[in-house]
């Protein structure tokens, strides 16, 4: 049996974070994701996006983000490339209070990483050449 | 076929205060046009607030950010409070993990998100 998986490449923009979660709800709609881990993707899906746009300092249109997301035997997987500045999501995991100090809230994509740990089961960074790679795993229990 | 819901804001009032219900997704696409409208009603003179989330499928980091900067204008006036009502499962998972179910309080509708407030 085919394993589904959604693949797209797109401008890397603001604008376009809609366009990569539209075509991620559609693909969850078409493949019956359970409704809990469909939207757990679009959320973690936006905030990498969001991260790799703000921070990784490419809100460029003639830049380009590819972006995968396929379901395994055992999980989820989405895979996002692009050529922004090295950034490595896990560098940046660490807790940050910002309960305590709402200015700690800006600090590079603290809260969206911080929803981003809680939600997968694994996450695998590298750089080679110019180029990020990051895979995300995300485990779900049956419903 | 277009599986997107388009974010929406509408705003009812119940004596002085409003009512914000938001429907749709509030993440990195839709935050800044919640942001605008919700600080327009801040810098109106409404500091009473409940944001119904009955209708929202889920919400990011932007979203809670909408919240944050709202919650920090809103404070500049002494009787100035947000409160938040209806979240579905996914939304307050969200608002555990960030903490923001301690920085807000959370009501299971909009009746017994007004008690308290005349």
């Amino acid at each position: 049996m085919k394993t589904p998986s959604l693949n797209i490449q797109f401008q890397s923009n603001i604008e376009n974070i809609q366009y990569a979660l539209n075509s991620l709800d559609e693909f969850c709609y078409k493949n019956s994701v359970p409704d809990l881990e469909h939207k757990k993707l679009l959320i973690l899906t936006d905030e990498i996006l969001s991260n790799i746009i703000k921070y990784g300092k490419l809100n460029d249109d003639s830049q380009f983000i590819s972006f995968s997301c396929k379901k395994t035997d055992e999980d989820w997987q989405l895979e996002f490339e692009d050529r922004g500045i090295h950034f490595d999501p896990a560098n940046y995991l660490e807790q940050i209070n910002y309960k305590e100090d709402p200015d700690e809230i800006k600090k590079v994509g603290g809260l969206g990483l911080k929803i981003v740990n809680n939600f997968l089961h694994s996450m695998d960074y590298h750089r080679r050449g110019e180029k990020n790679y990051l895979r995300l795993k995300i485990k779900f229990i049956n419903q | 076929m277009s599986y997107f819901q388009q974010m929406e804001i509408t705003i009812t009032n119940v004596d002085l205060i409003k009512i914000v219900h938001i429907s749709g997704e509030l993440n990195a696409a839709t935050s800044s046009e919640a942001e605008t409208k919700i600080n327009q009603l801040i810098m109106g003179g409404n500091h009473k607030l409940i944001i119904d989330l009955d209708k929202l499928r889920y919400i990011s980091s932007a979203g809670l950010r909408v919240f944050l900067i709202a919650n920090k204008l809103n404070k500049k006036n002494p009787s100035g409070e947000i409160r938040i009502c209806k979240l579905n499962d996914i939304v307050k998972e969200v608002f555990e993990i960030s903490g923001f179910n301690l920085i807000f309080k959370c009501f299971e509708d909009s009746t017994a998100a007004q008690e308290g407030w005349s």
